[in-house]
């Protein structure tokens, strides 16, 4: 180590600095924040429970529902914590990835970060007219035609919803949901 | 009170019975509704408080699932329109508190962590964990908490209903078994009334009234006809009492009659004795009649004698059971007495049968207070019994002596005892105790040989018994003799006293004189037979046939002409007393009467009549002229005494 601190250690730091960022972001994120995805992982499996799907989104009975992120990762492992093991009316939960909307799968409920804004349109596009629940994380995200918003007031997390959208894309939303949402526009 | 109970009336206690399980019914069934309704209301409570919390759970699901305290709060805000709710609150996942209901109440005074599952009842309150589910996962937990508060209320609601409800139920208990006990009691009681008017008054006419077919009315029913069986017997009980009371009216007036028809028969058996013992006596004292002749007439005297003397003992029975023996007592010594009877009355008799009789007197005190002529005719039937049944050379001992009186009072006197002896045919041990009985006289066989009607010792016993005194018989057997007894109580012997005299025949001690003597007889027969005694025992008899003869004869010659009247009482045209009174109203004059009927009661009348003497038919020649002598003298004497 000694020589790699007098030979070009500089170089090698920005290296190790440049492969780690995403990795130490994440990691160096304030307890605040994350306690707020903590909150969004547990909101977002819990959006299935009070969110029905037409039967035609799944292929089988036992199909499993799956929640895309497209870009960023914000969660880490906490996403994948919150929906470990559990199961709904016979379906288990999966994550998926996208890295770009057109890789954009068969998916149920879609985690659209603020990374991905100003992709918005063509994820929106991309999702359209298959009954994929959009969550976002502000008032924009709603105004710009999604779903579900997830916005962090100091240390809680409050639902945006807009409920028309919801039904447009024949998805039933349960009214205790609606009831402890803000409702949009 | 429990103490009085038995003896509380029939009503109280049926009232008291029916009140008492009435009351009892209404406390059972009071609790057993209490105890029911304490009982649904905690489950229906517990229910209600479930629904409630699992309403408020589903509803509180979206918030605890997406964190959110004020919707939460909200919706357990609705729960101030239920009163009994008295706090609520909801615990996250993790058993923190999520959101808490009322919002004043700070969060430590509700639990710190959620409690088991289900409800629990403690003093006040009902305290309630619920999960709160989601699609079967839990999400939470909520708290509520009830006021029983409510409850209790509802309760002393209950209870004042309750008593309300028994006391009224009470009061009507009370007046209905009033009304209704009377059905029961009402029976009783009169049935009760019955049996009183039969105990009191001894009717037993009344009935009960049968007021039902129940066991008060079989009751009824079977009083009823105790009455009337016992009715039924008394009824023949009192025609059977008149039946002998009939049946005993008969016999004692058939009883009277046959008395009435001796004492009529003997009087008539002895009237035409009177004639005959005169002229015999007569005849005896006439010295032109040959002596074998005398004999004969002595016989025939005799003879007569023993029949008059039948006759007469057929007259005391008759006066004995009529009641009609009567003493005249006075101070007699026994021991003359005895002695005269022996000389005048056995001493022939002995003599013929050559019988030895003897008298030993070793009494000092040998008088009693009787009637001198009853006791004479006592020991006469003793001796002539002796006599007739003890056979030739027999022997006759009599003895006299004191014993001490079976009383030892103060004064007591002893007793003096009169035993005859003899050693003739006696009596068997079964005849004994009867022989005193009238009528009765051992074996009939015996009676025929021995004669007589066997009322002796029955007359004796009478006379004795009235004197106070006893008899009695001892007999070894047959052929043993015979040993009789009479035991009287003696009296102190008067100084002076004339018994002895008077007692003692006296007649042929005093010297005849000629007197003026008026018989009145409506016999001929009689009358010319006595006038001719009393003729040669020389007296001047004048005759008179009837009552108004006598007074016409009376009043030619005047009273004083004569010096005694000798009159039968039977005359054809009045009473020998009428005739008695009318002539000594004009001159006194001592008289004796004559007549068949020799009672009491017939020399009471005589006595009262005026008469000094009663002789009985057929009259003793012997005692008729010594009456005559002793009548004139004391007559002369009182004369003498007046002038």
């Amino acid at each position: 180590m000694a020589f790699l601190k007098t030979t070009g250690i500089a170089a090698f730091k920005g290296l190790i600095v440049a492969c780690l960022l995403p990795l130490t972001i994440a990691r160096a994120q304030p307890p605040e924040a994350n306690r707020e995805y903590a909150l969004k992982a547990v909101f977002l499996y819990n959006f299935c429970r009070f969110i029905e799907w037409p039967k035609s989104a799944f292929a089988s009975p036992n199909d499993p529902i799956v929640i895309g992120l497209i870009g960023e990762d914000p969660f880490g492992p906490l996403l994948n914590d919150a929906v470990k093991g559990e199961a709904l009316r016979g379906r288990t939960i999966q994550i998926e990835h996208y890295r770009k909307p057109e890789a954009i799968g068969r998916c149920h409920l879609l985690f659209v970060g603020r990374s991905e804004m100003k992709r918005l349109d063509q994820i929106l596009a991309a999702v359209d007219g298959r009954s994929v629940v959009t969550v976002g994380e502000s008032d924009a995200f709603l105004d710009r035609g999604g779903m579900i918003a997830l916005a962090a007031e100091g240390n809680r997390v409050r639902l945006h919803i807009n409920p028309a959208m919801l039904r447009a894309a024949s998805l039933d939303v349960s009214s205790k949901l609606l009831s402890v949402a803000e409702i949009k526009p | 009170m429990a103490l009085s109970l038995r003896d509380l009336p029939i009503k109280r206690k049926l009232m008291l019975v029916i009140l008492l399980t009435s009351s009892f019914a209404l406390l059972l069934m009071g609790s057993a509704v209490i105890t029911y309704e304490l009982v649904t209301f905690r489950r229906a409570l517990a229910v209600n408080i479930g629904v409630l919390a699992q309403i408020i759970g589903s509803n509180s699901t979206a918030a605890v699932a997406f964190d959110d305290p004020k919707s939460a709060r909200e919706i357990l805000a609705a729960l101030s329109a239920e009163h009994q709710i008295t706090a609520a609150a909801i615990y996250d996942k993790s058993g923190r508190l999520f959101a808490s209901f009322p919002e004043e109440v700070p969060a430590s005074e509700f639990p710190k962590q959620p409690g088991p599952d289900g409800h629990r009842f403690d003093r006040a309150h009902l305290v309630m964990f619920q999960p709160i589910l989601q699609e079967g996962t839990r999400l939470g937990t909520i708290y509520l908490q009830a006021d029983l508060g409510v409850m209790y209320s509802r309760f002393t609601v209950y209870g004042a209903l309750i008593l309300i409800v028994s006391a009224c139920s009470f009061l009507a208990a009370m007046s209905l078994s009033a009304r209704f006990q009377r059905r029961i009691s009402r029976p009783i009681l009169e049935l009760a009334e019955v049996a009183t008017a039969v105990s009191e008054r001894h009717d037993y006419s009344v009935r009960g009234t049968k007021h039902g077919a129940d066991e008060i009315g079989q009751l009824t029913e079977a009083f009823n006809q105790m009455l009337t069986t016992i009715d039924e017997s008394n009824a023949l009980l009192s025609a059977s009492e008149e039946r002998l009371r009939l049946a005993l009216e008969g016999s004692e007036a058939a009883n009277h009659a046959k008395d009435n028809f001796l004492a009529i028969l003997s009087h008539e058996l002895r009237t035409p004795l009177t004639p005959v013992l005169a002229t015999v006596a007569m005849l005896e004292s006439d010295e032109s009649i040959p002596s074998h002749i005398h004999h004969e007439l002595e016989v025939l005297q005799r003879n007569i004698e023993v029949e008059a003397r039948l006759i007469d003992d057929l007259l005391d029975v008759t006066g004995i059971t009529r009641g009609k023996l009567e003493l005249h007592r006075h101070v007699v010594d026994v021991r003359s007495l005895l002695e005269h009877t022996m000389q005048n009355y056995c001493a022939s008799t002995a003599a013929k049968k050559n019988l030895r009789v003897s008298m030993e007197v070793t009494a000092s005190e040998t008088c009693v207070l009787g009637d001198s002529s009853r006791l004479t005719q006592v020991f006469w039937n003793l001796l002539q019994n002796a006599c007739k049944f003890t056979p030739e050379a027999g022997a006759i001992d009599i003895r006299v002596y004191n014993e001490p009186s079976a009383w030892n009072g103060e004064g007591s006197r002893p007793e003096l005892i009169v035993e005859v002896c003899d050693n003739g045919i006696g009596i068997d041990a079964k005849t004994l105790p009867r022989i005193f009985n009238a009528f009765e006289q051992g074996e009939r066989s015996r009676s025929t040989n021995f004669g007589g009607l066997g009322l002796g010792l029955a007359i004796s016993r009478a006379i004795v018994e009235l004197h106070g005194g006893s008899i009695s018989a001892t007999s070894d057997g047959m052929d043993k003799g015979t040993k009789l007894f009479v035991r009287l109580n003696t009296a102190l012997r008067l100084i002076g006293d004339g018994t002895q005299k008077r007692s003692t025949p006296s007649h042929d001690l005093i010297p005849t004189r000629s007197l003026r003597i008026l018989l009145v007889e409506d016999h001929p027969d009689t009358a010319a037979q006595l006038s001719r005694l009393l003729e040669r025992a020389g007296h001047e008899v004048t005759c008179a046939g009837s009552v108004r003869e006598a007074q016409e004869t009376a009043s030619q010659n005047r009273t004083s002409a004569f010096d005694i009247l000798i009159s039968d009482l039977g005359l054809p045209d009045g009473s020998g007393h009428d005739l008695m009174r009318d002539l000594s109203r004009n001159h006194p004059i001592p008289g004796i009467a004559l007549s068949g009927y020799g009672m009491d009661e017939d020399i009471q009348n005589s006595i009262a009549a005026g008469f000094s003497r009663h002789m009985t038919k057929p009259v003793d020649w012997q005692e008729l002229k010594g009456a005559i002598q002793k009548v004139a003298r004391d007559a002369h004497a009182a004369n003498d005494d007046g002038a």
